[in-house]
């Protein structure tokens, strides 16, 4: 196992495997960071049901813009120009989870309890990464896990305040949470993967997949149950198990 | 060797920018949701102007308009 601490000062004396799974790994999280405001801003920002929600659905794109530059500057100090990002094409997104629209204030709120939850997942990979200026971003005074924690605490009221009206509402956040828990397992990646080993190896990740998904599903079950829903069954419509 | 792309810096930059003025935008949209809708709502009207010009992403653009 690999456990320097690297600067970039130093990153010319690195493995090309650490150099090449550095820059995916930064290119793909700049990808997600941007690809959830690209989700919601244009159809929720004019349609939430208040000028406080409105308010905040921009903040929470404010924040992810602020989280793309940070992740986008990495990648841009290591050679990777991300700034295609920015305006590729939703379905061309890494994720599937950011490759559609977010249509309804019940797909805003739950996109914030179950999805940027996995975002809060991926993030914490990084604390105390091999690679410094990454692990960094999630330090003081870099405020990216309080406004990730923002966002998922956001949604996982808004979601509960829905669900507890019953009815047709709790209807319709049933449909949301169906939809976006079986993203959100996928978003984890396969079981067996053999990338994800490698990013183990050379201390980008801490855990494997199938060890992160399993907290997750520790974690937010007991919270969809709490709201009175259903929590999916787990292989229902995965694509990467 | 490893060496930085040219947008890396001007790109930080502007991001940097608008994001600071959303944020004030959104401050000031909070402040008055209370006591003046009107104004929230032009502070809304403001991060919906700002955000859809991000959302365009037409980088070259700010680039060129941030660089001196």
């Amino acid at each position: 196992m690999f456990t320097d601490q690297v600067e970039e000062a130093n990153l010319d004396a690195q493995d090309p495997e650490y150099l090449d799974l550095l820059r995916r790994v930064v290119a793909i999280q700049a990808d997600c960071e941007i690809g959830g405001p690209h989700l919601y801003v244009d159809t929720i920002l004019p349609s939430a049901p208040t000028q406080t929600d409105q308010l905040v659905v921009a903040r929470t794109a404010a924040e992810e813009i602020d989280h793309f530059r940070k992740f986008a500057r990495i990648a841009g100090d290591i050679g990777v120009d991300t700034s295609y990002i920015l305006s590729r094409p939703n379905q061309e997104r890494y994720l599937e989870a950011f490759r559609g629209a977010i249509t309804t204030w019940e797909d805003f709120a739950v996109f914030g309890f179950l999805i940027d939850r996995v975002g809060r997942y991926q993030l914490e990979e990084f604390a105390g990464c091999t690679y410094a200026p990454l692990s960094r971003i999630l330090e003081h005074p870099s405020r990216v896990m309080e406004e990730e924690a923002g966002h998922i605490d956001y949604g996982t009221t808004r979601t509960a305040e829905m669900a507890a009206r019953g009815g047709e509402a709790l209807e319709r956040v049933q449909r949301s949470v169906d939809f976006w828990y079986r993203t959100a397992l996928d978003m984890f990646g396969r079981s067996e993967s053999r990338r994800a080993e490698r990013y183990r190896f050379w201390g980008l990740k801490r855990r494997t997949n199938e060890q992160a998904r399993q907290q997750y599903v520790a974690e937010v079950n007991p919270l969809i149950q709490g709201m009175g829903l259903q929590v999916p069954d787990q292989m229902t419509g995965r694509k990467y198990v | 060797m490893v060496h930085p792309t040219p947008t890396a810096q001007p790109l930080d930059d502007y991001l940097r920018e608008v994001v600071q003025t959303l944020r004030a935008a959104v401050t000031q949209g909070l402040r008055h949701v209370e006591d003046d809708p009107r104004a929230a709502g032009q502070r809304i009207s403001d991060c919906e102007e700002i955000l859809a010009e991000i959302m365009a992403g037409n980088v070259q653009e700010w680039i060129a308009v941030s660089s001196p």
